[in-house]
């Protein structure tokens, strides 16, 4: 493991001469070796040492481990291997340190961790019945042509008693070929990255103090980290003081992390991703062990090869352990289990403020029940369960051998098909989501929505888990029970008052909001093939397409839905996509093949009927909103023109729960609102294709549908008229916050902002806009091209300047070139030059390239200006309109593809020039031509 | 990895310091979230493309560094990949990663360990500075082409190695300040640049394989997953369906066969078994295809020993 800052160690050295003046007189030196006990500190060099040298100096190392493995050390001694060096073999040096002057096995140097590769030995780090010892800040590998029981670094006690103080820090440990069956009876405790191995010739041996620190584990068969025994039994309780922390692990081939034999071990700040595919076991575990904390760890993809394959188990003999704090997600065989029966299992175990996301989908979130004893109490309480709808597991398996296991204020937000064991005492819990006949009763249960900031949101780092956060109205606030000796603190470090009732899960906070770009759903419908339609938002609304739901050729999109009128041809998901209690705006681009009866395009099931329908109805666009979930709920219709057949239009029903108003836009015109003023939430799935009414499904499309999205807020008539003119991009540049402007197209990367670019305050009759400063590389810049400029295109921005350059040009849209840095430039230049509007059109990516410009009016500064860049690829015209007037037009035949596209300056023979000073917002994309009155819309505003 | 071809130089993100860099740290990179998980950056290259803006206006004076940690010489130019350029210092994270490989791999054919002249010693026609320069380019290589598969897709708004750097930085010291606030840190208390880019880089492969199926341009369908699970229906076997087996009090016998799993229990594992195997073919075949030009006189001036 390379680390930046390398320090040598210096220990007191006073009491040390003393002391191993003391030691080499009693403890027989081993071979002829020219240094034992004349050094404090060893240097070993494989480049420049020699083994005939003293090695007590930089100057004069040993080079080999022959010297190492001969010698015993004394308490204090550093053994020091050179950074950038290499050693095969087994490194095993003698002696032991003692409490407060381990002997130390570090590095020297600068460069490279020292490599000791045990290249298929035994051990490629050996120490045998030795203690106060550290070992750290050396790279180890043990690979060799076949598999075999083999460890990174093996620690073994052969004695009757404890050993006290062993340090393995900050080593990097990979490509250990080690190797166990599980039929030959026996756990691999001689064949891990990290193992420490008890003889089982006695009953009472032990550790104490043993510290597995910040080590990085990656490929180690047979898995990462095991304190414990071959023969798994038959020793006490007798190791203590085993802190197992910040330890990173990837694709370790089976067990994660065990510790067997442990009193009071604390395992925390543990990562362990995509391991267990190799070799049987769980991931992080514990068996015969007492009052372990087990806290803070982040599990995923952990993988069952022959049986477990959890995220953690708390196994057979264990008492009094705690699981907590862990972030848990992907782990098709469970979050947890415990193991084996009632007369070998785990005994008063508690399992509290966890969060799990998408455990369990092949077996079961919480397994194996029937492994907690009858003995003692057993206590499920304040974890946040999220099971989205690809995954079918099981919430619980097993049954429980006594009364006494509890589930209390579980958040189980299950959008799958699994079911419960049936097994527990279930109290204060909040169940959303399928309610399988096998849930468990619970006489104070809620079941409505947890309003979780992001259900399914979590992602790969800790700091994702905050989607398990509860939105401020959330009914489990406040809705726990009072849970005696519950810890004190939740998972994300908010207190637990001892006295009053919690929330329901792991989050104990008082609500956060959520930000508009965490909640809704666009489905691009572009896959063009399978039965899966899946939200590019994020995964938790993926639609499903029934019988007779098929693909065809979409508008905006390659493909589109294309769907029948048959009484299953549509598409669903399993949970809604937006709140609709609250404001939302629905759309989507149709293209029908009939215009008779009821056709509804998205839509989202209550219980009885849809609280909105966006539609067709009586052979006009409308958007219906219904006052209640009921047959005989009122009603307001808002509704729009008559479409023809065979033509595609672009459809978005917005609410807008402040004004209480309901508006249909068409093609992105507005054609009515109405007051609307009974929302209500739906809970049940999202529709493409169909509504429900009276509780059944009913207005089947026949038609395409494409491009469909759904928001939980109000889109701005700017937005709803790019998404319905088929823009390529658009950038409200609204944000406000960050230094990102995203595309609501979704087609292209957002636009960062680079240099000293900054949110505006205020915009073109919007929130905001983005504030240029008129430095070179101060700009919006986004790495895609949102038009392509090789075929017609259309750019239209709002720009206000403050300062205009009589000399240079201001930039302010183009893209960049493709050619080598040092020629390339961009195909247009949308700019003022000497103070003009100008399109600057170049013929080739080269600075030799033929221009073309069109000029138009001056400008002037503190004033809006829509400016229109567009370019008619049928008939080789660009033109340039300022404020939709058109300021002229040129002949242009050699358009080609940019590569990014920036706002705020432009690029010349590959470096930065004409920057803008001044403010840009708005900025809407096509890849083709305007219509007139397309223009006009857009330099209206 | 920076952008070269394309993009010229200095594009910085600032996130709102609390004193305004001087327009010579300007030019460099500075961290931003993404996705809420990788925090990269857009900017150019160091020190080639800092020598363009040196004729290109008065105003575009020659940059020193960002920051003291980033040389120019350190960002210069490896390779290109299809345009883009390596620089010197991600070059080296992967012969660090590659160096025990090769020790073993001369140490296993030719019985050679480490001397002073090991590394420049020629067995079998090649010498280990040249087998580790081989191995490393093609693993960096084969990142360059990932990166350039995030940008395309929106994984990232753009890779730049000096945005790393800084990101990384904000990593720690945002680790430090949680330890010493008595907070949790999962994981390292402290990456090493290695450890991050390797962090970084997988959480871009996962976020990229989401992307790309998503985007249709993996195509999921309910026949390909099958017929891959059929392919690979050992894979998701599973051990006795019964209690787990993890430790028995007593001598027990072997765990039971392994029986097989329905798809329909583990098509969700099997869709990501399906991506990630799609992806990685999608990546080779990237690579394979990638325009790789080497700096033979950069290369040189790395030394290896």
């Amino acid at each position: 493991m390379k680390s930046t800052s390398r320090r040598i160690r210096r220990t007191l050295i006073t009491a040390l001469a003393t002391t191993a003046a003391l030691l080499c007189g009693m403890i027989p030196q081993l071979a002829a070796s020219a240094s034992a006990a004349t050094c404090t500190t060893y240097y070993i060099s494989s480049s420049s040492g020699s083994d005939s040298n003293s090695g007590c100096s930089s100057s004069a190392p040993w080079q080999t481990l022959t010297n190492v493995n001969a010698t015993t050390f004394a308490a204090g001694a550093q053994i020091l291997f050179q950074d950038g060096g290499s050693w095969t073999g087994t490194l095993h040096p003698l002696g032991s340190g003692s409490s407060g002057s381990p002997i130390v096995v570090s590095s020297y140097g600068s460069g490279n961790a020292p490599i000791i590769a045990g290249a298929g030995a035994a051990e490629a780090v050996y120490l045998d019945n030795q203690q106060y010892i550290t070992v750290e800040n050396l790279e180890i590998t043990n690979n060799a042509s076949s598999a075999a029981a083999r460890s990174g670094i093996e620690v073994q006690n052969d004695t009757s008693g404890i050993l006290n103080g062993i340090t393995i820090a900050n080593n990097n440990i990979h490509n250990v070929l080690g190797w166990w069956s599980s039929s030959e009876n026996e756990q691999p405790t001689n064949s891990m990255g990290i193992a420490f191995n008890l003889s089982d010739s006695y009953t009472t041996n032990g550790w104490n103090g043993v510290t597995i620190s910040g080590n990085t584990l990656t490929d180690d068969d047979a898995g990462g980290i095991y304190v414990g025994s071959l023969a798994g039994n038959n020793h006490g309780i007798d190791t203590t003081g085993v802190v197992i922390e910040n330890n990173t692990l990837t694709d370790v081939g089976g067990n994660d992390i065990v510790c067997v034999f442990c009193q009071g071990a604390t395992v925390q700040y543990n990562v362990a991703t995509d391991s267990g595919y190799r070799y049987s076991g769980a991931g992080f575990w514990t068996a015969v062990s007492n009052n372990g904390l087990w806290q803070y760890n982040d599990i995923s993809d952990q993988w069952r090869e022959a049986v477990d394959g959890q995220a953690f188990d708390f196994d057979w003999d264990t008492s009094g352990n705690i699981m907590q704090y862990n972030y848990t997600h992907d782990n098709p065989y469970g979050f947890m289990e415990f193991c084996c029966s009632n007369s070998a299992g785990s005994t008063g175990s508690i399992v509290r403020y966890n969060i799990s996301q998408n455990d369990g989908a092949a077996n079961a979130v919480f397994g194996t029940l029937g492994g907690a004893t009858s003995s003692g109490t057993t206590q499920f309480y304040n974890n946040t369960v999220y099971m989205g709808p690809d995954d079918n597991g099981a919430v619980t398996g097993g049954s429980a051998n006594g009364s006494n296991m509890y589930f209390d204020n579980n958040i189980i937000y299950d959008l799958g098909s699994g079911g419960y064991s049936g097994t527990g005492t279930w109290s204060h819990n909040l169940f959303y989501g399928n309610h399988p006949s096998s849930e468990p009763s619970d006489s104070s249960k809620v079941t409505s929505n947890p309003l979780l900031v992001s259900p399914g949101g979590g992602g790969a780092t800790l700091a994702s888990a905050a989607a398990y956060e509860l939105q401020p109205s959330s009914p489990a606030i406040g809705a726990g029970e009072l849970i005696s000796g519950n810890g004190g603190a939740d998972f994300f470090g908010n207190s637990v008052s001892s006295t009053a009732a919690p929330n329901i899960g792991a989050y104990n906070g008082s609500g956060v909001t959520p930000t508009a770009s965490e909640s809704g759903a666009f489905w691009p419908l572009s896959e063009g093939t399978g039965s899966t339609a899946y939200d590019q938002t994020n995964d938790h609304n993926t639609m499903t397409l029934g019988a007779g739901a098929s693909w065809a050729t979409g508008d905006t999109e390659p493909y589109a839905l294309a769907l029948t009128g048959g009484s299953t041809s549509y598409a669903q998901s399993t949970a809604p996509a937006i709140n609709t209690a609250g404001s939302y705006t629905v759309s989507a681009w149709v293209k029908l093949n009939s215009l008779s009866g009821n056709q509804t395009f998205a839509s989202i099931d209550g219980s009885h009927i849809s609280p909105f329908y966006l539609q067709l109805s009586g052979g006009v666009f409308a958007f219906t909103l219904r006052s209640s979930d009921s047959t005989g709920a009122s009603y307001v219709e808002v509704t729009g023109l008559a479409p023809s057949t065979g033509t595609w239009y672009q459809v978005t029903g917005v609410y807008n729960a402040s004004s209480h108003t309901a508006s249909l836009y068409v093609n992105g015109a507005l054609q009515n609102s109405a007051t609307f003023t009974s929302p209500w939430a739906a809970t049940g799935k999202s529709s493409i294709g169909r509504a429900l009414w009276n509780g059944a499904d009913v207005d089947f499309v026949n038609g395409d549908i494409g491009d469909v999205r759904m928001y939980n807020k109000v889109l701005t008539s700017e937005d709803i008229l790019a998404l319905g003119t088929g823009a390529a991009a658009y950038f409200p540049f609204n944000e406000g916050t960050g230094s990102s402007a995203y595309n609501l197209i979704q087609n292209t990367a957002p636009a960062d902002f680079t240099g000293d670019a900054a949110w505006a305050g205020s915009g073109h009759g919007s929130s905001n806009s983005v504030a240029l400063d008129g430095t070179l590389g101060t700009t919006a810049f986004s790495p895609s091209a949102a038009v392509n400029t090789a075929g017609s295109y259309a750019v239209s921005v709002w720009v206000k300047f403050t300062t205009i350059s009589s000399s240079a040009n201001n930039t302010f849209v183009s893209l960049d070139g493709n050619a080598r840095q040092e020629t390339n430039i961009s195909p247009f230049y949308l700019q003022l030059a000497s103070g003009k509007f100008t399109l600057a059109e170049r013929s080739s990516d080269s600075t030799s390239s033929t221009l073309t410009t069109i000029t138009g009016p001056s400008a002037t500064t503190g004033t809006w200006y829509n400016v229109i860049a567009e370019y008619n690829a049928g008939t080789d015209v660009a033109y340039l309109y300022v404020n939709g007037t058109l300021a002229g037009s040129a002949s242009f035949s050699s358009p080609w593809a940019g590569s990014t596209t920036q706002f705020g300056d432009a690029v010349w023979a590959g470096a930065q020039v004409d920057a803008t000073s001044g403010d840009i917002d708005d900025a809407v994309l096509y890849n083709r031509v305007l219509t007139s009155s397309e223009i006009s819309e857009l330099a209206a505003g | 990895m920076a952008k070269n071809k394309q993009r010229p130089a200095a594009r910085t993100v600032p996130k709102k310091p609390a004193v305004r860099p001087s327009s010579a740290q300007r030019r460099f990179a500075r961290p931003r979230l993404i996705l809420a998980t990788i925090a990269l950056v857009v900017a150019g290259a160091g020190a080639v493309s800092l020598s363009l803006l040196g004729h290109q206006s008065a105003s575009a004076s020659a940059a020193a560094p960002a920051t003291a940690s980033i040389s120019p010489d350190s960002m210069a130019a490896v390779e290109t990949v299809d345009g883009m350029a390596l620089p010197v210092r991600e070059y080296e994270l992967f012969l660090a990663q590659d160096r025990a490989e090769t020790f073993a791999y001369f140490q296993q054919h030719y019985g050679v360990t480490d001397s002073a002249t090991f590394w420049t010693t020629a067995h079998g026609g090649q010498t280990p500075t040249k087998y580790l320069e081989n191995a490393a380019l093609a693993d960096a290589t084969k990142a360059c082409v990932q990166q350039v598969l995030a940008a395309k897709y929106g994984v990232v708004s753009g890779f730049s190695y000096a945005g790393f750097l800084q990101a990384w930085q904000a990593q720690n010291a945002s680790r430090s300040a949680a330890l010493a606030a008595h907070k949790v840190v999962y994981g390292p208390t402290h990456y090493s640049e290695s450890d991050y880019f390797t962090h970084v880089s997988a959480q871009i492969a996962e976020q990229l394989q989401t992307t790309l199926a998503s985007k249709g341009v993996v195509k999921v369908t309910d026949a390909a997953l099958e017929s891959y699970y059929t392919a690979h229906k050992a894979q998701f076997a599973s051990g006795a369906s019964g209690p787990a087996q993890e430790l028995e009090p007593k001598a027990a016998g072997p765990s039971a066969a392994a029986t097989a799993v329905s798809f329909a229990q583990v098509k969700s594992v099997v869709r990501q078994y399906y991506v990630q195997a799609a992806y990685e073919a999608l990546v080779a075949q990237r690579t394979k295809q990638a325009v790789v030009h080497v700096d033979q006189s950069v290369l040189a001036g790395i030394a290896i020993s």
